[in-house]
């Protein structure tokens, strides 16, 4: 009986959970602060950096990665390059927090806060999605 | 029970630095998380980890942490936790992890103070409720009863990735120091065992000698794919006593005499191998430990000398439906002898494992708080130091069932 009931409870939980899985589909600029030198990095590096593992530029200057709270833009870079699911980068991040191995990179609720950010700390790196014309006060990065 | 060492100085230095480190730093900079847990466990027969036979609640965990990075290369931090299961814990807070983290480089950074022991995939993060899916991890590797034990080591540790190019990247850590022991540790459950009939009295004293534990993963270049080894080992003292009667002679008949016991436990060699595979929403992992101790007692018979070579493996499965729903399950088998692993030497040989199929339902309700619904069909009791007091039949197989609740920021 017990079982049955437990059997029971699964089923409600998975016919409440619908099938519908958004996808990414949007397309990101990777945006870093004026004074970084590199031009261009691989897709791998991004992967490092924002997931704690590559701390420095070429230059030994801080790497301060930032991201955006949500949102298909945010879904899209965390697709693109890290393969991961938004709920995936955030537990990932939680794992790191509440183990004492690193901390999370600062969020944003919008592009513009993203731009304004990055345009006035040194070795800043974030994400917004693509445009036309590229905010003058940041440099695009290549991602080969 | 209380546990005092030479480590708990070295701790609470550690924990010193750190906090002129963060009041050094603009209040802003300092990252503030935490989370409470509250779980519910009924089983059909025995009382396991708690009083689950009648159902229990206890079974929480509270834990708040604090981090800054005082300079590019330079982060302290530490969390505080209270937790209780059952006679364990009862929510007396402790320093679950206090370190300085001074990053040299990608490749290799130096950690100080009290850092959590790099045990299999999972070990650091046993407590981090919002970072699995299951309420209980498999206890074949991650035993609860090994959890105050296993949890961290009070000492200095290194650490870095390694880029293997294009056979992928290479992690590494490594800690060396000793451990701190609360009264859930396994030295009261060892000595209870070797005490047998005769009730621990008082308080257990544990003094570590030293600990230490290596762990090596390997994100392979197959995406999603990870594999990994680590082993540790330990040795320290602990001292006990327990009550026997004694016959005193007519008239007066026996009596309760306070006896020591005392033990020398030296693990020389407690590993686990680990995988995981993650394809989009699917994970999917499994884990083989085995642990080779050997216990020198003390007794008012003698000396004796006994021997410990427990193991066990899992594989679980989990998928995450959407950003709600999460469901996951996995087989856990677990061995207190492994060279009678088909019980030929129990009275029945069910005593010989434990062999635990779980299912779990993970609802994300908010973005801070999660539920769970989990269910275990159990066969056998081979884990039976952390059974408690059990007045009922004895049953081969038996079932338990366990909601929890996380908040968590």
């Amino acid at each position: 009986m017990k079982t049955k009931i437990i059997a029971a409870i699964f089923l409600l939980v998975i016919s409440m959970t619908g099938l519908g899985l958004e996808t990414a589909s949007a397309e990101t600029l990777i945006i870093v602060n004026s004074a970084v030198a590199e031009s261009a990095v691989d897709a791998e590096m991004i992967q490092k950096i924002f997931l704690g593992k590559t701390k420095k530029w070429e230059d030994k200057t801080a790497i301060v990665p930032v991201i955006l709270d949500e949102g298909p833009v945010h879904d899209a870079f965390l697709d693109q390059y890290l393969n991961k699911s938004a709920k995936k980068f955030s537990t990932f991040w939680k794992k790191a927090v509440f183990t004492g191995t690193g901390t999370p990179p600062s969020s944003f609720a919008t592009e513009a806060e993203i731009i304004a950010f990055v345009a006035s700390n040194k070795g800043a790196i974030g994400y917004i999605g693509k445009v036309d014309a590229a905010p003058a006060n940041v440099k695009v990065l290549v991602v080969n | 029970m209380k546990t005092y060492g030479k480590t708990t100085g070295c701790v609470l230095l550690t924990v010193t630095l750190i906090l002129a480190g963060t009041l050094a730093v603009n209040a802003n900079d300092i990252n503030i998380h935490g989370s409470v847990s509250q779980a519910y466990l009924k089983s059909s027969a025995y009382n396991y980890l708690t009083y689950t036979a009648d159902g229990s609640w206890s079974y929480s965990e509270a834990m708040l942490n604090f981090s800054t990075n005082v300079s590019d290369n330079l982060r302290v931090g530490a969390q505080l936790l209270g937790r209780d299961l059952g006679p364990s814990g009862q929510n007396v807070v402790m320093i679950d992890w206090a370190f300085g983290d001074y990053n040299v480089r990608d490749e290799f950074g130096i950690r100080a103070g009290k850092v959590k022991m790099p045990f299999g995939f999972y070990n650091t993060s046993r407590d981090v409720d919002m970072v699995r899916t299951s309420i209980l991890l498999p206890q074949s590797v991650y035993s609860e009863g090994f959890r105050s034990t296993m949890n961290a080591i009070a000492g200095v540790g290194v650490y870095g990735n390694l880029d293997g190019g294009a056979s992928g990247e290479w992690e590494y850590e490594a800690v060396y120091g000793a451990m701190e022991f609360d009264n859930e540790s396994f030295a009261p459950a060892y000595l209870q065992q070797m005490s047998g009939f005769a009730p621990l009295i008082g308080e257990v004293t544990t003094e570590s000698k030293y600990a230490w534990a290596v762990a090596l993963r390997w994100n392979t270049p197959l995406e999603g794919l990870r594999m990994g080894s680590s082993i540790c080992g330990l040795n320290m003292d602990a001292m006990g006593k327990y009550s026997i009667l004694v016959n005193m002679g007519d008239p007066t008949g026996y009596v309760n005499v306070p006896t020591d016991i005392s033990l020398t436990l030296d693990i020389p060699e407690w590993w686990v191998l680990s995988a995981e595979y993650s394809y989009g929403n699917l994970t999917l992992a499994g884990e083989f430990s085995r642990l080779f101790a050997d216990l020198d007692l003390e007794t008012p018979m003698g000396p004796m000398e006994m021997k410990d070579r427990r193991g066990g493996y899992y594989g679980q499965g989990s998928y995450r439906l959407n950003d709600q729903f999460e469901l996951g399950a996995y087989y856990s088998v677990f061995y207190p002898n492994w060279a009678d692993r088909e019980g030929e030497n129990q009275t029945e040989d069910w005593q010989a494992w434990q062999k635990d199929i779980c299912a779990t339902a993970r609802i994300d309700i908010t973005d801070n708080w999660l539920v769970k619904l989990e269910f275990h069909n159990i066969n056998g009791v081979g884990d039976d130091m952390y059974f408690r007091s059990w007045d009922g039949d004895v049953e081969e197989s038996w079932t338990m069932f366990g909601v929890k609740s996380t908040f968590f920021f």
